[in-house]
């Protein structure tokens, strides 16, 4: 769904995306009853959910985040900030990672759901994007944020664990839509090396133009083999799908970057314009090498696997 | 409904591990048909406007919600409000 959604606009797909990852943890780990009180609304669509991990200075490294949430009485009082946070300010259910016991590490990190009514939540102004525009980036603030004590996914302290785990299910999502976007792109560019004619023929007859479309076509293709090769783990809950989940992010996003660039190449002077979906392709690629982890943490992540043996 | 198994399970696929993981079952190839025009239909001609205007993407996400995306990643009877408008689901 991602994929098709993202051949046509990347903004779009952000909505299954999020929804995704805003409520994987939960669906892994959270009590029945925290299933029952949150996910219905979003699956009957009357809501939509985020994933609140990053923070200013906590980027790569989530585990030094500083959000703090304590026990008063029968609730947790959060207070802090996250950003990055896609579709932030209109999803209504919020995942967010905050430290309960700042002695453990990331040990003593735990993960809450956060509904958007909740006295002292906050949603922030929006980023100025590259790209994805049509779906807002916002921080959010969590001031003296109360929320019920039963509002926690799993035991204390077992929050990191669940973002990693929801990380190793979504990944392949980004590769997903990292893959629509650079479909979109080779689809755009066939039809327009097609019907543009230079020296007295479509542009498609020259060589050089065959080998660059043959070249996207299959690295494309690989791509999305790799993609659905990680989902199809995830979806078994295999054990070990770590190294796959990132491979497939960051490969994928990877081609789609060189993809939409070729195809804003074959495009010429238009593809640099607005007049053509390209140039927006192009910009949307950029953001799928970032989000989910940079392509540097996915790498990290691969060798970390790979030397663990 | 909720989403078919992404690895086919049909007996006439080859046996083999890793064939099988590189197949969409007919069923998600429908889905993948649907989704296609769908997209194609709703929400490729608000993209560029969605762009840059950067305003929500209101279209794709009224018309996922009524095909019914939703379902896709929550137990069935979480997903019971859902809309599906699925094919294969009828």
């Amino acid at each position: 769904m991602i994929e098709e959604v993202a051949r046509v606009c990347a903004s779009s797909s952000l909505i299954p995306i999020c929804n995704k990852l805003g409520t994987t943890g939960l669906l892994l780990r959270g009590s029945s009853a925290l299933k029952e009180q949150v996910l219905p609304s979003i699956a009957a669509g009357e809501a939509m959910a985020s994933y609140a991990l990053s923070e200013r200075e906590a980027g790569s490294d989530a585990a030094s985040m500083r959000t703090r949430a304590k026990r008063v009485g029968d609730d947790w009082v959060l207070n802090g900030s996250k950003c990055w946070i896609s579709n932030g300010g209109v999803s209504t259910w919020y995942t967010v990672m905050a430290v309960t016991d700042p002695d453990k590490g990331a040990r003593g990190i735990s993960a809450f759901v956060v509904h958007k009514d909740d006295p002292g939540f906050v949603v922030g102004a929006k980023e100025h994007k590259m790209g994805i525009k049509g779906s807002p980036t916002t921080e959010l603030y969590f001031e003296d944020c109360r929320i019920p004590g039963d509002r926690i996914i799993e035991a204390e302290g077992t929050g990191f664990k669940t973002a990693l785990a929801t990380l190793d299910h979504t990944r392949p999502t980004i590769g997903a839509q990292a893959v629509g976007i650079a479909q979109g792109a080779l689809d755009a560019a066939l039809a327009y090396v097609t019907e543009r004619r230079q020296f007295g023929r479509a542009i498609n007859e020259f060589q050089g133009v065959q080998f660059m479309l043959a070249d996207m076509a299959m690295k494309i293709e690989a791509a999305r083999l790799m993609v659905y090769a990680a989902a199809a783990r995830a979806e078994r809950g295999d054990e070990g799908m770590g190294f796959l989940s990132s491979a497939s992010k960051c490969f994928a996003s990877d081609i789609a970057m060189e993809v939409t660039t070729d195809a804003v190449q074959l495009f010429g002077g238009y593809g640099y314009t607005s007049d053509f979906p390209v140039e927006r392709f192009m910009r949307d690629a950029r953001i799928t090498q970032i989000y989910e982890g940079t392509n540097q943490i996915q790498r990290m992540v691969m060798a970390r696997a790979l030397l663990k043996g | 409904m909720e989403c078919p198994p992404l690895v086919a399970e049909s007996d006439s696929m080859s046996s083999t591990i890793a064939h099988r993981q590189f197949m969409l079952s007919d069923e998600h190839q429908e889905l993948q048909a649907v989704l296609s025009a769908l997209c194609e239909t709703q929400i490729a001609p608000y993209s560029a406007e969605v762009d840059k205007s950067q305003r929500l993407t209101h279209e794709a996400e009224k018309a996922l919600t009524a095909a019914g995306s939703r379902r896709f990643t929550f137990p069935r009877h979480m997903a019971a409000r859902a809309a599906t408008l699925w094919p294969a689901a009828s």
